[in-house]
């Protein structure tokens, strides 16, 4: 918008911003549209607006487990790993100690090799050594990348934050854990919540490692993609994906709410 | 412990890695004592603050409060509170719980614990001020509130790293006043950090000059002034004229010395030792030194022009060429009289008069 209010005009780069959202949103937004749509397959023209897929879904006994594989996953995972990631980037923040540069390239590594690298390599490890595939191992196998985008977050929380504000708890006669609980704690929350958050919607829609170390129980995305071969099941999955589109969406604003209004008190505290 | 001073620091060194921060430090703070660690930055001042509060520990030596050794005593162990430079005031609590914060221990009623803060607050002059917000503080309300959070426990030593340095000059001055004043009513020993050295003269008792990590002097404000025991001092504390003079000879508390143009000059001794011959430098502050438009008889006194001289109102700067001296010698004089045009004219002809026991000699390697 120009100062003088008029209204913006659509260049170039505004085209081209336009194309671009229509390309990375357009075709998730058929999933509401079809799963809205009285009919079994997938195709134009629609016909009768419907709420009988989403009743389906919810009725379906295995696509209601396989969500529920994906919370009994999820939460630990998000739990888990935003405690590890705090206390890593606690330690790597505020400690002088050897190798921390190469520490920081090896936690972080799972966010760049490939999911299906490490899915191989677990999958041939865990049968070594005998474990059965079940829930466990798919919570395993997200930890590493998990705690690595915890970490990340963590960091960048700590990083900003005024080490003076704890020397000056410890000054006031606490020790180290309720100068953790006090004052590093509470500063620290809004990325706590953001990385609970995320973490737990990484997992959640995780696919290619789950594929691999899912036993008989599925997680919802495995489910969901072994349903796609049968035409008049799709439907109830295309309900169930525009929920978890619209639980993404409000998930993921609210973790990004919570980190601004953090670094928003960050800065105030300064003189 | 060998003596009665409440803090001794005993031959205290501090690297980190190779760099040596504190070197084998010795200071000895009396009980109640406004004492300053005064230095530019780097010169250690910091860290062995930071030794003092418990956030560091000495490579070697040791550091005694009130007695106790305190080489194994955490922080939060040590009867010492520290300002800090930026008050860390805690962002997510109000001034009530800031001020509240270290008596949680104390598991005091809700009554009793507001008795303390609503205490606080009257000594730091902000009643009423319980349920602000940090960010609705001000930076002299910072201030005063983490003055307030740290004394409220009683501390035996409270410690100050440059807490008037985010202040503007009138709040920075106000406060100076303020801050002494506090210290004289609940009688705590201070030991307060900064790179001002005006402010030191101002509020200290005493003060410790520090450059390189080492102490170059130890003494008041009036004798660090008056009677700098070195160059670096007398050049960071203040304006010094500095001249190459040698020793004639030195003996019953005065010593004679030859100041080149300069002329022969008598200047007292200050417990110091000079041999008949020695390199010294001759030092007199520039408000020590007259400016005559007439040789005055029978006084010490140089001619020379003026370079340049500068009108600040209340006085007036003047830098003097003399013959024979390299750099122009500085001189201050009140404008006890309504200026009028007459000896700041550059090239004007002057005279340059001092009393003898204005001149120290100082130490003409150091």
């Amino acid at each position: 918008m120009t100062l003088s209010g008029k209204a913006p005009k659509i260049g170039g780069l505004g085209l081209y911003a336009v194309f671009y959202l229509a390309f990375i949103y357009g075709p998730v937004l058929f999933l509401p549209l079809f799963s809205l749509n009285d009919s079994t397959f997938i195709s134009f023209p629609l016909k009768e607006f419907t709420f009988k897929w989403y009743v389906e879904a919810f009725q379906s006994e295995r696509l209601m487990a396989s969500l529920f594989n994906s919370v009994k996953v999820g939460v630990p995972v998000a739990i888990i790993s935003t405690i590890l990631g705090t206390l890593a980037a606690k330690a790597i923040t505020r400690y002088r100690m050897p190798g921390k540069t190469p520490m920081m390239s090896f936690l972080m590594a799972p966010l760049v090799v490939p999911g299906i690298i490490v899915g191989i390599a677990l999958l041939i490890i865990i049968n070594r050594v005998g474990i059965d595939l079940s829930l466990w191992t798919i919570g395993i196998a997200h930890l590493p990348a998990c705690t690595a985008f915890s970490l990340w977050i963590m960091i960048s929380r700590l990083e900003g934050f005024d080490r003076s504000l704890e020397e000056a708890s410890l000054n006031l006669g606490e020790n180290a854990w309720m100068t953790f609980w006090r004052v590093t704690f509470p500063l620290i929350l809004p990325g706590v919540i953001a990385s609970l958050l995320l973490t737990f919607t990484i997992s959640f829609d995780e696919f290619i490692l789950a594929f691999f170390l899912a036993g008989n129980e599925p997680t919802l995305p495995i489910f969901m993609w072994s349903q796609l071969r049968f035409p008049a099941q799709l439907p109830p999955v295309l309900a169930l994906g525009s929920l978890i589109l619209i639980a993404s969406f409000v998930l993921v604003y609210f973790a990004e709410w919570f980190r601004r209004r953090g670094t928003h008190l960050e800065s105030s505290s300064g003189v | 412990m060998a003596n009665e001073s409440f803090i001794s620091i005993q031959d205290v060194s501090k690297d980190f890695g190779v760099v040596r921060a504190v070197d084998r430090v010795s200071i000895d703070i009396a009980q109640g004592e406004f004492f300053s660690l005064l230095g530019p930055s780097g010169c250690g001042k910091t860290t062995l603050l930071r030794m003092l509060a418990g956030f560091e520990f000495p490579t070697s030596g040791e550091i005694f409060i009130d007695g106790q050794p305190m080489s194994s005593v955490p922080t939060n162990h040590r009867p010492v509170s520290m300002v800090f430079q930026n008050y860390a005031i805690f962002p997510h609590l109000n001034v009530s719980q800031n001020i509240g914060y270290s008596l949680r221990k104390d598991r005091l009623s809700k009554a009793d614990f507001n008795a303390k803060v609503g205490e606080m607050l009257d000594l730091i002059k902000l009643p009423g001020y319980e349920k602000r917000a940090s960010h609705e503080l001000s930076g002299g309300e910072r201030q005063r509130v983490a003055l307030a959070r740290a004394l409220v426990r009683r501390p035996k030593v409270l410690l100050l790293d440059e807490p008037l340095g985010a202040l503007d000059k009138q709040l920075r001055e106000q406060m100076q006043l303020e801050l002494r004043a506090l210290q004289k009513s609940v009688g705590i020993t201070f030991v307060f950090v900064t790179h001002d050295q005006e402010e030191a003269l101002t509020m200290s008792d005493r003060i410790a000059v520090m450059s390189k990590g080492r102490y170059l002097q130890i003494d008041t404000p009036t004798q660090l002034y008056e009677s700098p025991t070195s160059r670096t001092v007398a050049d960071f504390i203040g304006t010094m004229n500095f001249f190459e003079a040698q020793v004639k000879d030195a003996q019953n508390g005065r010593a004679h010395i030859d100041v080149g143009p300069l002329g022969s000059l008598s200047a007292p001794l200050r417990q110091q030792k000079f041999a008949a011959g020695q390199r010294v430098l001759a030092a007199i502050r520039p408000e020590k030194i007259a400016l005559l438009a007439e040789p005055k008889p029978g006084a010490n006194q140089v001619k020379g022009q003026v370079d340049t001289a500068a009108y600040l109102g209340d006085r007036s700067h003047f830098y003097v060429r003399i013959e024979g001296i390299e750099r122009p010698v500085a001189v201050s004089a009140q404008n006890m009289q309504t200026a009028g045009p007459g000896v700041g004219d550059p090239d004007r002809q002057v005279w340059l008069s001092w009393a003898e026991d204005a001149v120290v000699i100082l130490n003409a390697d150091d």
